[in-house]
């Protein structure tokens, strides 16, 4: 069989991957003949060839090493009792031993749990925001109010009526709108909310729901430029703070307890079934 | 050599110069017999038994594992490491060969071993710290052949302390203990693919190393 065209300038581009795999015997068909033909081309190729093959022999016929004098490993019974699992850890080798359920378990879960919980916050985000928007009076009946602004504006303040404060608001007022600039201006406690929101001071008000207390995430004051009345948003007047105090809902909810719970287990079952390779069943 | 169409190649054949590890999987082995029933004893509680085991593999496993690891000192833990996991999960054992269960728990623990270290062994391997040992050479032996194979050896084992930790161990495991691909990917959790990968890298980078002393294996 004519060896196929091999247009080769430099060995330095040969593949020696190919001259490896060929010195193991782990080429066939075209591949074969072409490492077959790339030896017959170019000598360092050949060379390369030889050597492998004369590496591997001398590896395979390399001396066993001395056995280590007075080598005793045996186990003391405190040993063996240390080892001994007791309690919940007896189950671990029947869960980790069958890693071809648990491995893709564990992953199924840990995902489940991660997206369930992004999903599920983000969802709530996008309810609650939309509750304060279009004043105050139409955000009364809302149970939460992630964040609230107060302008203290140094000049003229923003009552327009105009919604602020737009795209100064921190990240948490990004996603939850705080009520207007004109309420905020008008009402600078929010008395409007009833007590069912807290102040921008971020103190505890009374009525709110027991298992969702609000709680406190601090107040954040942004400088308010000087505008010119134009059509931006914020505070009008010759500048001052914009505060932005953030709370949030409460405790957690179930169903982030629950996806949280599968992260855990998820996690647990593909620690579990990666510790199987220390001690194969 | 070049133009017969049998090429030379790097494939194990013919039989081991030490005992082939996969030649207890026979059933009827009455190695294999003692093996499990020291095992099912010890499954029982006795410790006695597991210990019978202990004394028969540890000089075996040691032999493996002083080969991947830096020094004689971490191959003893390794396996030490390696009997007390075998203690916790002797109830997950499930069939088949003894030793090649050992085997695996001691070559993972010695791969445990090289993640943690992480670093390049500085005086990687037994012969080189135990100037004394010579190989095992036949009255007729010719001196210089003799000195010339100690070289060999010396010069050898410096260029695997110097590969990868992972193209390290699927050699060892191939060339020296004659395992065959498959049965590397199941001790050492990766693809067969990923195994030939790193016997072929692995020696591609012996021989970058021996590039000096290649004249002492051509001969």
């Amino acid at each position: 069989m004519p060896a196929p065209d091999v247009r080769v300038t430099s060995h330095d581009r040969h593949d020696t991957m190919l001259m490896a795999a060929l010195a193991a015997g782990d080429l066939a068909g075209t591949d074969r003949d072409q490492a077959v033909a790339l030896i017959q081309s170019c000598p360092d190729c050949a060379t390369l060839h030889a050597d492998l093959i004369a590496i591997a022999r001398a590896t395979a016929t390399l001396p066993p090493p001395i056995a280590a004098s007075g080598l005793d490993l045996r186990l003391s019974p405190e040993q063996a009792e240390r080892l001994r699992r007791t309690g919940w850890r007896r189950f671990v080798p029947s869960v980790s031993a069958r890693s071809a359920v648990t491995r893709p378990l564990g992953i199924g879960l840990a995902t489940f749990g991660l997206i369930g919980l992004v999903v599920g916050n983000l969802s709530l985000g996008g309810m609650t925001a939309s509750a304060p928007t279009g004043g105050a009076g139409s955000a009364a009946g809302a149970p939460v109010l992630p964040s609230t602004v107060d302008i203290q504006g140094g000049g003229e303040s923003a009552s327009d009526g105009r919604n602020a404060p737009g795209p100064i608001a921190s990240p948490a007022a990004s996603t939850v709108p705080a009520p207007s600039a004109a309420a905020a201006a008008s009402a600078p406690a929010f008395s409007s909310y009833g007590n069912i929101y807290p102040s921008a001071s971020g103190s505890s008000v009374a009525g709110a729901i027991a298992s969702a207390e609000p709680r406190s995430l601090g107040t954040t004051e942004y400088p308010v430029p000087a505008a010119s009345g134009g059509k931006t948003s914020q505070a009008e007047g010759s500048g001052g703070t914009l505060s932005v105090t953030g709370t949030t809902g409460g405790g957690p909810s179930l169903s982030n307890v629950l996806f949280g719970a599968a992260i855990v287990l998820g996690l647990i079952l593909l620690i579990a079934s990666r510790r199987r390779g220390s001690a194969p069943g | 050599m070049l133009d017969s169409p049998r090429l030379e190649l790097a494939v194990r054949r013919g039989p081991l110069p030490v005992e082939d590890l996969r030649s207890t999987t026979v059933v009827d082995d009455p190695v294999q017999r003692r093996d499990l029933i020291l095992l099912e004893r010890a499954r029982g509680g006795d410790l006695d038994a597991f210990n019978d085991l202990v004394i028969c593999y540890q000089d075996q496993l040691f032999a493996l594992i002083v080969r991947m690891v830096p020094d004689r000192d971490q191959a003893s833990d390794c396996v030490q490491e390696a009997f007390f996991s075998a203690y916790r999960n002797l109830k997950g054992f499930r069939g088949g060969s003894v030793k090649s269960w050992l085997n695996r728990i001691a070559v993972n623990a010695a791969m445990d071993i090289q993640r943690a270290r992480k670093r390049r062994p500085s005086q990687p391997y037994p012969e080189l710290e135990d100037e004394s040992w010579q190989p095992p050479a036949g009255e007729d032996a010719d001196p210089v052949n003799t000195a010339l194979t100690v070289e060999r050896h010396r010069v050898l084992n410096a260029a695997l302390g110097t590969i990868t930790d992972d193209q390290r161990t699927a050699i060892v495991l191939f060339d020296v203990e004659g395992y065959d691909y498959q049965e590397i990917a199941d001790m050492t959790g990766v693809s067969l693919g990923t195994v030939k990968s790193r016997i072929h890298r692995g020696r591609l980078a012996l021989r970058d190393r021996l590039a000096e002393r290649m004249e002492l294996f051509r001969g």
